[in-house]
């Protein structure tokens, strides 16, 4: 499953049924990410769609009348309107439509009865509902899908589900339902989607019952989430915020794409002290062909050798930019202390002795070089771990964090009613059986080739466990209105209420492996990407009216 | 194990019972023994996983480390390359360091590589290449469609009928109006306000509808033009001067909503006739097309002469390169005409749209220049003419002597092995012949006739009409069917080959 892939093919398909000529591709807000995500802007130009249009602006559209429009957008109340307005009084020659997902009967012919000049020449659904982030991701790009009660509004409800309808087929796949037991709304959006599958069974006539689907919510792993990542596109996230494969630095705009940019494919999953070596490796290439003698050992040397080396950056292509991103995380890991921050994280949440962790958290939130984001977050993630522990001290640790986060205790509060303990119901922290002991026991074992990198997500588990065909039906059932898929190849997981790219990192994993010793592929899919300052602003959003 | 960090024990540990059991067999042994109940469980897959990550890294590191000192090493591992740019020890609480802290270039003194950061990545190349053969490449396809145009359609004709007939009956009322009024304008005046008429008008529509459709459609256009332009100021008129002082003698009174479908009429007549730049975009389309056609065929001709080949000319390569070169001039200067320039009035969008385009012709024309190699002189290219025919000469010279001593060795080993009845016919055998004795129903495919490639490029650079390529490929292709007997597919060709001459014989392009 290759959801980039098939988009830009679907993304492709609607140039050809355009034809030739010169063409502006009309988009919603939705369908701008998609596109972005897809093809680079200059690509789309080379197939002579040269101007890029929101049917939304708020700024009346230029009327160009010899143009040909390909109108790509959700089928929303909101953009049919839009577009019968449009059609009222077209500003280009000819319009193909297709919508990103089922479109209903009735607002076709509303279109149908709005375009009294004929303009329109197709009308098509190509089933890209989501932002195809690279292969194996899909994110809606929902900022906070939930409600003030931790459940998920009526209106991300059934975004949620149409993005997964469309997935599906997207796909060509008719998946079994699974969703997480002790969660209410993936339970209903389970139900939801079997039920548009059975009404809409024409639709997957054609495609395969090989695959799972399963939904899982963001409460059941709140760790993962409020820790510092040291693996490329995770770290990126963290330290920068990546915007649909986007990131600002310095006022620049550099692309993060793995699909225009191979030192980025070939690193995204590389820890941080690899990808310094990586670009280091690449310089060293370049002076022994252009016979230069430099030494390249720090960032900064890099930065100058781009600098004054231009043919570097003609050759390397977009080696160069990565110095700049690398140059950048690796200032900020030093202004903010990251390593040790990250070091007393790892510890939390993977075996650390309570009274140890308190005490060097107290250090920690009285070290003005720590950043307030890592002050809240290590205190979060204290909270998260010790909840039940006798003697731990939420309170005093919330008290000495008020003066740098004033609403620190309806953080923590949230945090606790939206994934503690009684809501959570799994062993987040490992459990006490054979099984998980060992884990625990190889895990500290493991850790000592990396100290920062010791947590694996909760996911991980779940994906461990249907790689080898053992789902566990008490946690994840098939939904009663959903139909048995004998053989699973492909598991599509869903993820409300955000994923990071922590656990992206392990579905890339999962996806090698599958290529060298077999298993399901994996294809995750949620409302959006995670950093701690998203989750942090999302715990805010959901407390505020407490 | 929740003894914290600290708590590492060492050794063969069961996870199970934690007992030392002192070797990796003897664990392995006591695990499968005592706790069988979870042979294949994840913790036992692991362990083994692990062990074997253990082995390497003892492999990696000095077996004298203890895991504390690893735990030292590979966490500065991973902090290297990030303290080099303005740290250079994860401790920094300690005071000494601070004047390193600046972002100064401070150069660690640590560059070697990384154990686990090498390692790892060699890993993960191991495991791309390692490609389990049983599963099949995966071949993105595109997903599910549903197309509704012709739902679309039908619904869109119902409605959109109603207003053609509004529009033709309207446009047949202004023409007599205009055209067949009476001379006296107070007449006119109140023919146009006489709700009896109005009303006999609009019993006659179904009728002129009809007859409308018939019209031809300048003549309409014609009309609509010649009305609209009297009507602009009408609608301001007809709210504002009730009293019908203006003079009304070349004027004429229209309600909004016939305005309106007026109006898109002139619209619609507009795009029958589309502006300048469609026709230039079109040729610079053609163009960009051409160069981007010609310059992979430019590409292998200077490659070839490059290596002093003999295959083309070096004066049709030249021929090429400045063809190319013109098409370059002609692409810079249409794109740049569609660009135009900053004193031309138009909108902000079309002036993007047009710099989009020269942008795109701009990047086409970047990409073929770059991938253009040079031309040697004619004196280079005789030297290097003369290397070449050397070179092959040698290596003619060195492949007989190989195939020779194939040739020998083969003939010893069909002698030595004359044991195996089939042996013989085995050796003999050619691929085709394999299948002799079984008519073959499928599969035959003619290849590029070989006269064809080794036909100098000075002929093909004086470009034989497609058609005429055409004929000639398929010419190739009937003697070689002829010659394997495909009777089917000859007196397809011939079919073909017909259709051709009569399609030359069209285009009045020479046929023999």
């Amino acid at each position: 499953m290759d959801i980039l892939a098939t988009v830009r093919l679907y993304i492709g398909e609607m140039v050809a049924q355009a034809g030739p000529q010169m063409k502006v591709l009309l988009m919603d807000k939705e369908t701008t990410g998609i596109v972005s995500c897809a093809f680079a802007q200059s690509e789309m130009m080379h197939k002579e769609v040269y101007l890029f249009e929101k049917l939304d602006s708020p700024v009346p559209r230029e009327q160009i009348k010899h143009l040909k429009c390909i109108v790509f957008v959700r089928p929303t109340q909101e953009n049919i309107t839009l577009l019968c307005q449009e059609l009222r009084t077209p500003k280009y020659a000819q319009y193909f439509i297709f919508f990103s997902n089922i479109a209903n009967k009735s607002d076709i012919k509303q279109l149908a009865e709005a375009d009294e000049e004929e303009v329109v020449r197709e009308v098509h659904e190509y089933f890209c509902d989501g932002i195809p982030l690279s292969k194996h991701l899909l994110s809606i790009g929902m900022r906070n899908p939930y409600d003030a009660s931790f459940r998920l509004s009526t209106t991300s409800l059934l975004h949620i589900k149409q993005t997964i309808i469309a997935l599906t087929l997207a796909l060509k796949k008719k998946p079994t339902v699974c969703y997480q037991r002790t969660n209410e709304d993936c339970e209903r959006l389970a139900g939801e989607v079997a039920q548009t599958m059975r009404r809409e069974d024409g639709l997957y006539r054609n495609c395969k019952e090989d695959t799972m689907l399963l939904i899982v919510d963001r409460s059941e792993d709140c760790a993962t989430p409020l820790l510092n990542q040291w693996t490329y596109e995770a770290m990126v996230h963290e330290l920068l915020g990546i915007q649909n494969n986007r990131v600002t630095i310095d006022g620049q705009n550099l692309v993060l794409s793995e699909l225009q940019d191979d030192f980025y494919e070939k690193n995204v999953s590389a820890n941080f002290g690899e990808i310094g070596q990586n670009i280091k490796t690449l310089m060293e290439q370049f002076q022994s062909k252009t016979q230069i003698h430099k030494n390249v050992e720090s960032i900064a040397d890099m930065k100058s050798f781009v600098d004054e080396y231009p043919q570097f950056k003609k050759m390397s292509g977009t080696v160069s930019k990565h110095v700049s991103v690398v140059g950048e995380l690796s200032r900020l890991v030093g202004t903010e202390s990251l390593l040790e921050v990250s070091e007393l994280e790892q510890s939390l949440v993977v075996d650390g002795d309570h009274s140890q962790c308190l005490d060097r958290i107290r250090v920690l939130l009285n070290n003005r070089k720590i950043s307030n984001l890592n002050a809240t977050r290590l205190v979060l993630l204290y909270a998260l771990r010790f909840e039940s522990n006798q003697s731990n001290d939420i309170n005093g640790l919330i008290n000495i964090l008020k003066q740098r986060e004033p609403a620190a205790s309806s953080l923590v509060r949230s945090l606790l009613r939206f994934g503690g303990a009684t809501r959570r119901k799994n062993e987040l922290f490992g459990g006490q059986s054979a099984v998980e002991m060992t884990k625990r026991f190889i895990k500290g074992l493991k850790g000592v080739e990396n100290v920062y990198t010791q947590h694996t997500p909760f996911l991980l588990q779940t994906i461990d466990a249907i790689s080898r065909g053992k789902v566990n039906e008490q946690l994840y059932p098939k939904h009663a209105s959903s139909e048995f898929v004998p053989r699973v190849d492909n598991i599509i997981i869903f993820m409300v209420g955000g994923a990071t790219y922590q656990e992206l990192f392990h579905v890339r994993a999962a996806n090698e492996r599958r290529l060298q010793s077999g298993g399901p592929a994996i294809l995750l899919a949620t409302t959006h990407m995670l950093n701690t300052k998203g989750f942090i602003e999302q715990l805010r959003a959901m407390g505020g009216g407490q | 194990m929740d003894g914290g960090s600290t708590g590492i024990r060492q050794g063969f540990i069961c996870p199970f019972c934690l007992v030392d059991l002192g070797s990796y067999n003897a664990l392995a042994a006591h695990v499968e023994n005592d706790h069988p109940e979870d042979a294949n469980t994840p913790a036992v897959e692991q362990l083994k996983g692990f062990f074997d990550k253990a082995k390497r890294s003892i492999k990696r590191f000095d077996p004298g480390l203890d895991i504390e000192n690893l735990r030292g090493r590979v966490s500065s591992g991973l902090t290297a390359v990030a303290s080099s740019s303005s740290m250079t020890q994860i401790d920094e609480t300690s005071p000494k360091q601070t004047h390193q802290n600046t972002p100064t270039t401070t150069r660690s003194n640590d560059p070697t590589p990384r154990f686990e950061a090498k390692s790892k990545s060699r890993e993960r190349e191991l495991r791309q290449r390692a490609r389990r053969p049983e599963l099949p490449p995966y071949r993105p396809e595109i997903g599910v469609t549903q197309k509704h145009t012709e739902y679309y359609v039908r619904c869109r004709e119902a409605s959109v009928n109603d207003l053609a007939v509004r529009t033709n009956t309207l446009i047949i009322r202004m023409d007599k109006l205009i055209n067949e009024a009476p001379a006296d304008p107070a007449k006119r005046k109140g023919k146009l306000t006489n709700p009896a008429l109005a009303a006999a008008m609009q019993d006659e529509d179904e009728e002129s509808a009809k007859k409308a459709e018939v019209r031809s459609l300048e003549k309409l256009a014609d009309l609509a033009q010649r009305t609209s332009g009297h009507l602009r100021g009408l609608i301001g008129s007809s709210k504002g001067s009730r009293d019908g002082t203006e003079d009304a003698a070349e004027q004429l009174r229209v309600c909004v909503p016939c305005l309106s479908l007026l109006e898109k009429r002139e619209l619609q007549m507009e795009a029958r006739n589309p502006p300048a730049l469609v026709s230039i975009y079109e040729r610079l389309i053609i163009l960009l097309n051409e160069i981007s056609n010609l310059s992979p065929a430019y590409a292998k001709m200077a490659s070839s002469i490059n290596n002093g080949e003999a295959l083309y000319s070096l004066s049709s390569a030249e021929e090429i390169r400045s063809k190319i070169a013109r098409k370059q001039q002609e692409i810079d200067l249409i794109s740049k005409s569609i660009e135009g320039d900053e004193t031309e009035n138009m909108g902000f969008r079309e002036r993007q749209l047009r710099k989009n385009i020269r942008f795109v012709a701009i990047q086409t024309l970047q990409n073929v220049i770059s991938n253009m190699q040079g031309l040697p002189t004619a004196e280079k290219y005789a030297e290097l003419a003369e290397l070449h025919r050397r070179k092959v000469a040698r290596q003619v010279e060195e492949q007989r002597a190989i195939a020779q001593r194939a040739a020998t060795t083969a003939a010893r080993a069909i002698r030595s092995d004359t044991s195996s009845p089939e042996a013989i016919p085995a050796a003999k055998m050619t691929p085709s012949s394999s299948f002799i004795g079984r008519s073959v129903d499928d599969g035959w495919t003619p290849e590029l006739s070989h006269s064809l490639h080794n036909n100098p490029f000075a002929e093909q650079v004086e470009q034989k009409h497609p058609l005429e390529e055409q004929r000639d490929i398929i010419k190739g292709y009937l003697s070689q069917a002829a010659a394997a007997g495909r009777l089917e597919e000859v007196e397809m060709l011939e079919r073909n080959l017909r259709d051709l001459e009569i399609a030359m014989r069209e285009h009045q392009i020479h046929t023999p």
